[in-house]
């Protein structure tokens, strides 16, 4: 009876759970909620554990055999080494949430352990001269198993798994025996992790409880003593290099502490670590000494240890030391055993001077559930601070755990604030009172006053010594160490350190004192009565509010949050608790932008909470590094606002006006976004229709009371320096410059005010157009329709924007241009549409000049043609003639055509986005009922169907991206516009069904849904030309996808139609893709992969099929026009297979056929003297198969007349030899008889 | 390490509870064990070393150690002591009342132990189910049970075999633990 299975307690009741954080930690935040592999593994150990009976069978047969014949162990095969891995990578699964696994670890660990105690002990039982040897024969089987044992330690810790290891005395020996016949290979890296699991193995058998002297069998014949063995393998595994040291160190614990043997051993050992760790100056050697004497001191018991603590205090002062200072894992260990030295000195009590809540948790505070109380209370017979003796030492003791609070590594100081917490404890009151204030005095380290006086300036703290101070609080506090008294003057630290942020050139620091401080707060719930807290309540709920949802980092905003729900939870006292804690709980603030807009706006709803969150959002998120967070900020701030207009016109926007003169980018940026955004929002919520349904109508600009605001405001823009716009940072003023003007524009702000604020925003908003900043550019084309509509744009300025979309302008403003005349609206737009449109029309055109082509200025114009015809909306035949809107129609129409690219790549696809996108709304736009009348002028219908035709074409091609664009477009014209018909459409719309739920970017969904559609005569050409272009394209899951579909599409063609219906034959694919062919003909882009998709055709028969000789003709001269004189081996390649399909052709379907594979003969051997090898080579080898292939065919039929074949078969087998033999990567010179000869063969 | 994994590491460590199951040799320990485990108890020898079980109980997961009880071995128990949350201590009702001297002086001998100091302390006057069994109020006399003032502590009389109470004193003793929230490690 060795260990028991976790199972439920058959007649366990159900109880809630202990509320408080619970969400953070809950088992169903991660992949599963439960073991789902269980059984998946169990069958996998169940293969495998065969391998170690099958090495215990042959181990038996060997050491039974009476004359010794050699034997092998198992060999674990591949396969075994697979199932294996997976084992592990299963277990890897659970990394996060291990213990999931312990239902099952019994089932893991114990048969595997049960097989290998077996064989150990037929290994033991056999001991005797050279059989260590063959412990380590069987090692070589036992090593996968005992890998996955480690792998189990890793995954849910040691001290779970090693429960389940058998511990019955029976099993000492044999373990202790096998450890030690493979410890002469203790280096071996193959075995370690084998090593490790026996070490942890033989340190639970030092746990039995009987004097070991009785289980050694060997104390009669004199060798060695059972514990000194065990002693020597631990001290030599204490050096390892890998994990064995760990094991080693537990391993030495547990048999020194014993209590046969502590009184000869522990004294010793302790000297004799601590001797080495002072003399070595090996890393690894330290680091196992260091973590053995921990684990002793741990383990072992205090009164034995006591006496020996003056060897290893020494050892803690080296944490000072240089070798120490460069290794944070020493420094972690040197800090943990000074914390066991001062626990080992001081008796374990709970400090009587402790802030004790009474009713600790919340189950009883509830009403209790357990039937039974305890029958006494604890009644503390401890002596009283005075009677507490405390060695000098401890002062030294304190002193290292302090000083580790300042490490400059986090384990360091998260060892140093347990250390302290713990200690504390069984500290006097006084004694305990001078680490608090140490801890304090910390925190105060290098604070210097804030500007002007007021508050405190950080910015030369050191983070590391918060992180570790708070640290230290937060497990002061935990343990009721930090008494209440001491809250008055903790908490001022800790609501600083709730925000701590130091900047450092671009970005900042700070989130881990952050964290810290939300543990602090975390501990505060835990600790303390209601009232203790109570007078705390408000500023650290108004802080942990504003840092769980306005924190850069998602990390603290949850940190953050799940100190607040356990706040909420035991104090009950924070102000909206329930509700807080449900809107931002976990998930809810794992999204920094919902945090900011919803929950943080919802939030400042209530009054508690309303002006810190607006001050912190204003002055913390709003000058922050990171732009995004900045902009953020202002976007909440406009949210706000209507919450409070008062609060925030009079207290928030005046300070943000003095800070756009700033001198720091990040808060001038800031600023002017968040007042354009404040202003608009002030101004919306002024006008707004009040419940009577009649207008507030007070614009704010109009009140007396607000003209200090007007004026300045009005001012910033004019009064901007040159430098600010135009030096470092000066797209980003810019961008924020254009965010208020087109702000204040829609907030209709007085022009009265002096025509500066007007001039100065229309030169900045033009300016601005051509920065190099796409975001910028966006703004200020923004600006300038804003502005527009306030006040019109004049002549000169228009002209000149129109006049910069020439291609000889910069490129920058041209995009920026095209932006904003897409942007103008109203009285300057309708006077002036056609000039508009034609700079608009013109500049959608590729440039012959490559150097001048710019892909985003012909996106931008595009998109702005859409514009400009969306914003006209009914004027629309007012404006623009029918034929200045064919001109718009053709320029979409070109821009489908784009297929521009440069080394980013094809940037003509953005322009045939924006042009799918144009005409939708151009269709859109056409349903108006005003324009019914005009309508099939504007948009005839022959235009419908070729634009159709040409999202059929896009959502065919290769890029995923614009499959989904033409894909949703379509799917959108054909089902949701109301009374947009076209020819075609009741055949598309039986095709692509409404609602299709399609995944357009998957080739392997589309293509199968696209392809049959090119049954559609109207759309089949241009499909057709987009579908090529994927199946010769070079993403191999595109074209796998793209050519399956299409050869399943066209072998299901019938070959010609019957009289009675007009579906689509064999012959119109050939037909439509002749003309595609004849549209593309040598235009790389499509010509190369209609070359790839004829050699599909021939691949699967399609062309042999058709039999139609005048096609093969045309093809066949069509081919040969696209590689005439060709350089580019790729398409030379791809012609070659053609010519070889060519060649394919049975020479039975007439004189015709046999003449073009005839002329396709002749091509392939002029290409045998190419200049280019890699043509010879390829062309040698497919016109092999070719030959070799049709020999084949006459073999097969013996009907076959051979006369009437070209080749005969004698000339047919020796070209085939002389196109195997020949080296034709020899030049071209000494190749030409070669090629002549075999032209005599092969062409007769 | 941030606050997070603290709290996901505290939850998980606040899970666990240890409980040392002592007595004096042939009281019912291991049977206790197996029964509130589910297991057959009609086969149990005298337990050679020790047994560690684990399992689960009101989302709780109890390990739980029983160490064998015969007097050569008793010295072994500090072995076990470390991290001890509770400590089962098993009492046979029924035995011979010259044992109760030796069953009482080792458990006070315990309860001066420091490294049990924080424990949590639930007697099970086990073997209700037989005729001469003394009550667990006889029991609390006879251990002097009174006098316990450095733990918090519980009798609860019960019978391995028949089943009666074991809930009941488990139930105690995991509530009186889980309710201590500062840990004195
Ligand atoms: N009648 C009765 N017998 C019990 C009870 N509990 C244990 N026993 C018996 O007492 C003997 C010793 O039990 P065991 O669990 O081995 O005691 P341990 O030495 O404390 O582990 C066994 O024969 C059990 O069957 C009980 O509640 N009632
Ligand atoms: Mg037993």
């Amino acid at each position: 009876m060795l260990t028991g299975k976790a199972s439920e307690l058959p007649m366990a009741d159900e109880r809630g759970k202990l509320p408080g954080g619970d969400s953070y930690v809950d088992d169903d935040c991660g992949p599963s909620s439960f073991f789902v592999q269980a059984d998946e593994m169990n069958e996998l150990l169940g293969r495998l554990l065969p391998k170690i009976e099958l090495l215990h069978a042959r181990l038996k047969e060997y050491l039974c055999a009476n004359t010794p014949t050699p034997w092998t162990p198992p060999q674990i095969t591949n396969e075994e080494d697979r199932e294996f891995d997976k084992s592990r990578q299963i277990l890897d699964i659970y990394q996060e949430q291990p213990h999931l696994l312990d239902p099952h670890l019994e089932r893991l660990v114990q048969p595997t352990m049960q097989h290998l105690r077996e064989v150990m002990a037929t290994l033991y039982e056999n001991e005797g001269d050279g059989r260590g040897a063959l412990v380590e024969q069987c090692m070589v089987t036992f090593r996968p198993f005992m890998g996955f044992l480690y792998h189990l330690t890793k995954v849910r810790g040691h001290k779970t798994i090693i429960k389940f290891f058998p511990h019955e005395v029976a099993d000492m020996e044999p373990v202790l025996f096998c450890l030690e016949s493979i410890t002469h290979k203790a280096n071996d890296p193959e075995f370690w992790e084998g090593r490790y699991v026996l070490l942890l193995w033989l340190s639970l058998l030092s746990m039995i409880p009987f004097d070991l002297q009785t289980v050694d069998s060997g104390t009669e014949t004199g060798g060695t003593p059972l514990v000194e063995r065990i002693l020597n393998l631990g001290k030599t595994y204490l050096y390892a290099v890998s994990k064995e040291y760990e094991g080693a160190a537990l391993l030495l614990m547990r048999v020194i502490t014993r209590k046969d043997t502590a009184g000869t051993y522990l004294s010793d050992f302790v000297t004799w670590a601590a001797a080495e760790v002072h003399a070595s100056r090996d890393v690894f050697k330290q680091r196992g000494m260091l973590l053995a004497l921990c684990t002793i001191y741990k383990g072992g018991r205090r009164e034995l240890l006591l006496p020996t603590l003056d060897h290893v205090l020494p050892c803690c002062n080296l944490v000072e030391e240089p070798f120490a200072q460069n290794n944070a894992l020493l420094r972690k260990l040197l800090i943990k055993l000074t914390q066991r030295a001062g626990l080992t000195f001081m008796k374990p009590r709970a400090a009587k001077w402790r802030y004790d809540r009474g009713n600790r948790s919340l189950e009883s505070n509830l009403g209790g559930t357990s039937a039974l109380a305890p029958v006494n209370d604890i009644c503390d017979t401890e002596d009283d601070d005075d009677d507490i003796d405390v060695p000098e030492s401890m002062d030294t003791i304190v002193g290292i755990l302090l000083n580790g609070l300042r490490d400059k590594d986090t384990i360091v100081r998260w060892s140093s604030a347990k250390g302290i917490g713990r200690i504390m404890n069984r500290l006097p009151h006084d004694l305990g009172q001078d680490i608090v204030q140490s801890i304090i005095s910390l925190l105060e380290e290098d604070v210097l006053p804030g500007p002007g006086g007021q508050g405190y300036d950080l910015s030369q703290v050191s983070d590391s010594t918060w992180h570790g101070s708070c640290l230290a609080l937060a497990e002061l506090a935990r343990r009721g160490l930090l008494l209440p008294l001491r809250l008055e003057e903790v908490v001022p630290w800790i609501l600083l350190a709730l925000k701590f942020d130091q900047r450092r050139g671009a970005h900042s620091i700070g989130a881990h004192v952050r964290d810290a401080a939300c543990y602090v707060c975390w501990s505060f719930a835990r600790a303390y009565a209601a009232e203790i807290i109570q007078p705390f309540v408000d500023a650290l709920a108004k802080a942990l509010v504003v840092v769980s949802l306005c924190d850069r980092e998602v990390n603290i905003r949850r940190a953050a949050s799940a100190a607040f729900q356990e706040n909420v939870g035991r104090q009950g006292l924070f102000p909206h608790g329930i509700d807080i804690v449900t809107a931002a709980d976990y998930f809810a603030v794992g999204n920094r932008t919902s945090s900011f807009l919803e929950i943080a706006v919802s939030i400042a709803r209530f009054p508690e909470y309303h002006s810190h969150i607006c001050d912190h959002v204003a002055n913390v998120s709003l000058v922050h590094w990171d732009p995004n967070v900045r902009e953020l900020a202002a976007s909440t701030l406009a949210k706000l606002t209507p919450i409070n207009t008062t609060y925030m016109s009079q207290t928030v926007l005046p300070a943000l006006i003095t800070r756009t003169t700033s001198d720091e980018l990040a808060v001038r940026h800031g600023s002017l976004l968040a007042i354009g955004e404040i202003c608009l929002a002030w101004y919306a919520a002024a006008i707004r229709p009040s419940d009577t349904g009649k207008l507030n109508g007070t614009v704010p600009w109009r009140a007396q009371e607000n003209s200090g605001i007007v004026t300045s405001l009005s001012a910033v823009i004019a009064t901007y320096p040159a430098r600010y716009l135009d030096g470092f940072g000066g797209e980003l003023t810019r961008f924020g410059c254009c965010k208020l003007i087109a702000r204040l524009a829609e907030a209709q702000w007085p022009e009265s005010v002096g025509s500066e604020f007007i001039k100065s925003s229309w030169k900045i908003a033009i300016t601005s157009l051509a920065a190099r900043e796409e975001s910028v550019q966006v703004a200020a084309a923004a600006a300038v329709g804003s502005l527009n509509s306030l006040h019109h744009m004049d002549d000169s300025t228009l002209r000149l924007l129109i006049g910069g979309l020439s291609p000889e302008k910069d490129k920058h403003r041209r995009r920026g241009y095209a932006l904003a005349l897409g942007d103008l609206m109203g009285f300057v737009l309708s006077t002036n549409a056609t000039a508009i449109i034609k700079g608009l029309t013109a500049a959608v055109a590729v440039h012959p000049d490559k150097a001048l082509n710019d892909a985003e200025s012909r996106r931008n114009a595009v998109q702005s043609l859409s514009m400009v015809c969306t914003h006209l909306d009914s004027q629309l035949p007012m404006a623009i003639s029918p034929d200045m809107f064919e001109t718009i129609r053709e320029a979409l129409f070109n821009g489908l055509q784009d297929y521009s690219t440069d080394s980013r790549g094809d940037v003509g696809s953005w322009v045939r986005q924006a042009c799918m996108r144009a005409f939708q709304s151009i269709v859109m736009l056409l349903t108006n009922p005003a324009l019914d009348e005009v309508r099939t002028a504007y948009l005839p219908e022959q235009a419908k169907v070729t634009f159709i035709g040409e999202l059929c074409k896009q959502s065919v091609e290769k890029i995923d991206r614009m499959r989904e664009v033409a894909g949703q477009t379509l799917l959108f014209l054909l089902w949701e516009v109301p009374g947009f018909e076209f020819e075609g459409m009741a055949l598309l719309r039986e095709r692509l069904p409404r609602n299709a739920e399609m995944s357009w970017s998957s080739a392997a969904e589309s293509y199968p849904t696209m392809i049959p559609l090119l049954t559609i005569p109207q759309f089949r050409i241009q499909m057709l030309s987009g579908l090529v272009v994927s199946i010769g394209g070079l993403s191999e899951s595109l074209v796998r996808h793209s050519s399956t579909s299409f050869v399943q599409f066209v072998n299901n063609l019938p070959d010609m139609s019957s009289p009675s219906s007009s579906d689509m034959t064999l012959g119109d694919l050939f037909d439509a893709l002749l003309q595609v062919f004849r549209q593309y003909h040598r235009q790389d882009r499509v010509s190369m992969c209609i070359l790839e998709t004829l050699d599909l055709l021939f691949g699967c028969g399609a062309i042999a099929r058709c039999g139609d000789a005048a096609l093969y003709e045309t093809l066949f001269t069509l081919v040969k026009q696209e590689v005439f004189k060709s350089k580019d081996v790729k398409k030379l390649l791809a012609g070659i297979k053609v010519f070889c399909g060519f060649v394919s052709l049975s020479a039975e379907n007439g004189p015709a056929v046999a003449a073009i594979r005839q002329r396709a003969l002749s091509q392939l051997v002029m290409y045998l003297a190419h200049p280019y090898p890699k043509v010879r080579r390829a062309v040698a080898e497919q016109l092999y198969l070719a030959l070799a292939s049709n020999t084949e065919d006459q073999f097969g039929d013996d009907d076959m007349e051979a006369d009437d074949d070209v080749v005969g078969d004698d000339e047919a087998a020796s070209a085939e030899d002389i196109l195997l033999s020949t080296d034709w990567d020899l030049p071209v010179s000494q190749l030409k008889d070669t090629r002549d000869r075999l032209k005599i063969l092969v062409l007769g | 390490m941030g606050l997070l994994t603290v709290l996901k590491k505290l939850k998980q460590k606040e899970k666990e509870i240890r409980l040392l199951i002592l007595g004096l040799d042939n009281a019912g320990k291991t049977t206790i064990l197996k029964r509130i485990n589910g297991e057959d108890i009609s086969s149990i020898s005298p337990t050679l070393g020790f047994n560690i079980k684990t399992l689960a109980y009101n989302g709780y997961k109890l390990n739980i150690w029983d160490v064998g009880g015969q007097k050569s071995i008793r010295s072994y128990w500090r072995n076990y002591f470390e991290q001890t949350d509770g400590l089962v201590w098993v009492v046979d009702s029924a035995d011979r009342p010259d044992r109760f001297a030796d069953c009482k002086l080792e458990l006070h001998g315990l309860l001066t132990e420091e490294r049990l100091s924080g424990a949590s302390l639930l007697i099970f006057a086990n073997k209700q189910d037989l005729p001469g069994a003394l009550s667990s109020e006889e029991i609390a006399e006879l251990l002097d049970l009174k006098t316990i003032q450095t733990h918090h502590w519980q009798i609860v009389g019960c019978s391995a075999v028949t089943g009666e109470n074991l809930l009941k004193g488990m139930d105690w003793v995991v509530t009186d633990i889980s309710k201590r929230i500062y840990m004195l490690d």
